[in-house]
Formats: structure tokens, C-alpha cells, sequence
């Protein structure tokens, strides 16, 4: 792991040449990898969908349709009904809303805060760098999922209890990479050289240090989305995440089986479909991001 | 819970990883690129669903409901391990595919391999006797990381197939609320979880002369 976490730091610290715009690194990618491209589209797909949910659903995702219950798919149900003839396709469009707003929002926070950690733990080094490694590894020392149901569980179900339980998981990775980062980024001369001008400890963190760190943090990021993804889904499964009437993915997965002894195989099919789908196209989305804004890191995250 | 989720997740890691191994020797290329790299990221517990319902389906199959023991009826034992030992197990191959893969592409690169070669050993013997080997090294570390997905993924894997284990005496005390077997479990999942970390660290400075334990 942590070897992973030097040849990052070391390819973060070249420099790059020069700076592209956003469309000429669209267009990069485009032509150097166009199965990235392909996922970033249905990507943005999914996240159109989350957005637009209201406008997409045929039906309202708690609305039931107690004339069709448990029906396999028709013309009406294109995805069939769950057994208070709620429509699936509807649900799982919804479904998307909270599995994104989940996914973001724990990786964003949990890498920031990661982020910063990290930062504060490679600049400064000493005792408080001890502590906090032994916090980071006792934090690590716990398997993800069971980290996070253990915390979701503690503070009760809810979309912000959801966030922070996952995010809380995400925190160690963060602290890794970029203290690593920062540790090789500490000795460059450019630093040095701010800190003989008798620039301050916040001075030198924030203005010459942490912009070095964007690149692994928005890879780090991304390849966390399709993590935070599963999780999420597979709390709602075992019933820690958020609570029922809510149409989450996991949720749906969790209630087929609650049905009986032989599930649906449609209640089973579809939202599992939406999670793969989901995972494949923000992990590989990041496989292209990672690639532009680092080829040397390839395969390596 | 007579009968705990590590027996079922131990023996799955070698066979699935000597064949991918095998796999990255022969044939790298475009069937690598899409099946072994997104294996990973479908969601254990949603194929574990479509098993048992396809089980189900097709051949009207399905495994015993209750718990048996290793030692009063291996069969219905077998029958209850087998669905999620090969589900955690496939999840785990993507990795050490890719794994494998990039530590026996550097290990074939080096002098020791070049030399057998030379020496007109047969290739594939070259790949199974001397680069292998040294190539499972990072593989096998890459493993104690890997238990923590197989440990974590046997909660709701377990769930979807209804197999009496810890993952789902877990899954039934988070649903009760029954907050003092959780917190047992957890701190027994965490402990599996570090020992297996250790027993590894310990496994790799025995294979490796080059590391020692201080």
C-alpha cells in the first residue's frame, strides 16, 4: 500500500509541461480511450437520469397500483411491480438519486477530510504524524462494509447518517496518499525556498502544497464513487441504510427477498442491473480521468 | 451459528488465482481487458440472488436450509458453503488477476528467467517453475488486503443466500437491533481480520529470505 502510495508522489511531482483546457482533455480522451469515453457518457446518463427523475419516471415511486400486484413486466409496468404494485422501472430511476447523492457526497467528504488530515500529517511529521498513522490504521483494521454498518447502525438510518458512516470509511485512503504527496512535496526546492522568504505554516500548506495535491485527490475520488456505490447499496441490503419507504437500490434488492422464499425475478433483476451499470461507469470514468491526468499511475490505484 | 463464514472463505483464493495466472501467460489481450478488470465491480450479493433464483428456475435446486456440520453431514455441508465460497472467491479473482498479472510481467523480465530460457528450458516450464513463484509473492500480501472484502462481503453474500454463517448472524442482529451481538461480531470480524493480516506478514517473511522479522 504504500508502495503505491510513493509512485504516486513520485509521478505527481513531475511537473506538467503545459496546461490543457477541459475540451482538449475531453478530446484526448476521446481519441486515446474511447471505452472511458463510452462509460463517461452513460455516466453523465445516470446522472441526467438522477436529476431529471421526476420529469423520466412514468409513475411516482411510492405510488401503489393495487390492480397489479407483483406482476411480471407489461406494457404498463415495463420493469414489472413490487408486491404493493409500486412500478420498478420508477423506482429505480429514483433510486439512482440517492445512490448518487450518497456516493458524492460520502467520497467528497470523506476524501476531503482525508485529504486535509493527510496534509496536516505530512507537514508537520513528528508525534501528532505518529498518532495519526495509528488512528488511520485502527480506522483500516475494520473491513469497510463493516465499519460502515457498524457506524450506520450506532447513529441510526437516515441519508446523512448513510454519508457519514461511508465517508468515515473512505477517511484512511485519503490520509495515505496524500500525505505521501506530501511528504516528497515537502523537500522540493520551490518550498524550501518559500519557507526562506519566511512564509508561514498556513501560507506554505495552503498556497504551495496543496495544489500539487489536486491530481491525486480527484483520482482518488473518483475511483472511491464506485465503492461508495456498492456500499450503499449493500446496507440498504442488510437494512442498516436508509430506512424503507425510500426507493433505494439496495433497498429494492433487500425487500425482493423479504418477499418470500423465491424472490421476483424481476424485483431482483432490474435494481441489481442499475448497480452494475452504475459501478462500471464511474469506475471506468475514473480509469479515463486517471489516465489523463496521470498516465504513469496506470493500473496503479 | 454452528458453523462460521471462514471455513467458507478460505479455500477459494488458489485455484481461481493459478488460473488466471495461467490466463495473463497465454492470452493477454482483449478478454482480459473486459472480463477480469470489471469482475469486481458487480455486487457480490446481487449475483448471489441471481444464482440461487437461476438454481431455482432452471433445475428446481435448492440448498439446504438449515445448518449441518463439517463432521455429521458433509454434504449438505458442501452444499451450503459452495454458493458463497464461489461468489467472494470470483470477486477476489479480478484483483489478483490484475495483480498477478503486472508481478509476473515484471518477474518474467528479469536476468534469472532470461538465463533458464537460455539455458532451453521449455517456456511454459520457465513461467510454472521459476517465474511463478517469486511472481505470487506480492499476490499473496495482495490476499490479506483482499480478506477484508471477503470478511466484509460475507454479510450480505450470506444474506442473499440464506447460509447460517456469522455474516448472517450479523445481519440478523443488526435487524433486531440487537446491539450487543453486534458489537461481539464486530470486534470478532476486525480480529479475524488483523490476525489473517499478521499470519500473512509472517507467511511472506518465511518465502522471502530478502525480508526479515525484527
Amino acid at each position: 500500500m504504500t508502495a503505491t502510495a510513493d509512485s504516486q508522489a513520485q509521478a505527481v511531482l513531475t511537473p506538467s509541461t503545459r496546461r490543457r483546457g477541459f475540451w482538449s482533455g475531453v478530446r484526448t480522451v476521446t481519441r486515446r480511450a474511447p471505452l472511458s469515453a463510452f462509460w463517461g457518457i452513460i455516466a453523465a446518463l445516470i446522472v441526467a437520469m438522477a436529476i431529471a427523475a421526476p420529469a423520466i419516471a412514468p409513475y411516482p415511486p411510492l405510488k401503489s397500483d393495487f390492480r397489479a400486484m407483483t406482476k411480471p413486466p407489461t406494457e404498463k409496468h415495463w420493469m414489472g411491480t413490487d408486491q404493493i404494485g409500486r412500478d420498478t422501472l420508477s423506482r429505480v430511476i429514483y433510486g439512482s438519486r440517492t445512490s448518487l447523492t450518497v456516493a458524492l457526497g460520502a467520497v467528497l467528504f470523506g476524501t476531503t477530510v482525508g485529504a486535509l488530515w493527510g496534509l496536516a500529517c505530512g507537514y508537520f511529521g513528528g508525534r501528532f504524524d505518529m498518532a495519526s498513522q495509528r488512528l488511520i490504521e485502527f480506522l483500516q483494521s475494520f473491513p469497510d462494509l463493516i465499519l460502515a454498518m457498524a457506524i450506520a447502525m450506532a447513529l441510526g438510518g437516515g441519508l446523512g447518517t448513510v454519508i457519514v458512516a461511508i465517508a468515515i470509511t473512505r477517511i484512511p485512503f485519503g490520509g495515505r496518499v496524500i500525505r505521501a504527496v506530501v511528504l516528497s512535496l515537502k523537500e522540493m526546492q520551490y518550498v524550501e525556498a518559500a519557507r526562506g522568504i519566511g512564509a508561514s505554516h498556513q501560507r506554505l500548506m495552503f498556497r504551495h502544497i496543496l495544489p500539487q495535491c489536486v491530481a491525486p485527490y480527484l483520482i482518488l475520488a473518483t475511483t472511491h464513487l464506485g465503492v461508495a456505490i456498492v456500499i450503499e447499496a449493500s446496507l440498504g441490503f442488510l437494512g442498516v441504510g436508509i430506512p424503507p419507504p425510500t426507493p433505494t437500490w439496495g433497498n429494492m434488492l433487500s425487500d425482493a427477498l423479504n418477499a418470500g422464499l423465491v424472490p421476483p425475478w424481476w424485483l431482483v433483476l432490474f435494481p441489481g442491473v442499475a448497480i452494475t451499470l452504475t459501478v462500471l461507469a464511474f469506475n471506468l470514468l475514473g480509469d479515463g480521468i486517471r489516465d489523463l491526468l496521470d498516465p504513469r499511475l496506470r493500473g496503479s490505484v | 451459528m454452528k458453523y462460521s463464514a471462514f471455513s467458507i472463505t478460505m479455500p477459494e483464493w488458489t485455484p481461481p488465482e493459478a488460473a488466471k495466472n495461467l490466463k495473463a501467460i497465454g492470452y493477454d489481450g482483449v478478454s482480459w481487458r473486459i472480463t477480469d478488470q470489471q469482475a469486481a465491480d458487480v455486487p457480490g450479493f446481487w449475483i448471489g440472488m441471481l444464482i440461487v433464483l437461476g438454481l431455482l428456475f432452471w433445475f428446481g435446486y435448492r440448498a439446504p436450509l438449515t445448518g449441518a456440520s463439517l463432521f455429521s453431514d458433509p454434504r449438505a455441508n458442501f452444499e451450503l458453503i459452495i454458493g458463497p465460497a464461489v461468489v467472494l472467491g470470483l470477486g477476489q479473482a479480478a484483483y489478483i488477476a490484475r495483480m498477478g498479472r503486472s508481478a509476473l510481467l515484471e518477474v518474467i523480465r528479469e536476468d534469472y528467467v532470461r538465463t533458464a530460457r537460455a539455458k532451453g528450458l521449455n517456456g511454459r516450464l520457465v513461467i510454472a517453475w521459476h517465474a511463478l513463484p517469486n511472481a505470487l509473492l506480492p499476490v499473496i500480501t495482495l490476499s490479506g488486503v483482499l480478506m477484508g472484502l471477503v470478511l466484509a462481503g460475507s454479510i450480505p453474500v450470506e444474506r442473499a443466500f440464506a447460509t447460517p454463517g456469522l455474516g448472517f448472524a450479523m445481519f440478523i442482529a443488526v435487524n433486531e437491533r440487537d446491539i450487543f451481538v453486534m458489537q461481539n461480531l464486530v470486534f470478532l470480524y476486525a480480529t479475524v481480520f488483523v490476525l489473517l493480516n499478521i499470519l500473512i506478514d509472517l507467511t511472506i517473511a518465511f518465502l522471502d529470505p530478502r525480508i526479515r522479522l525484527r
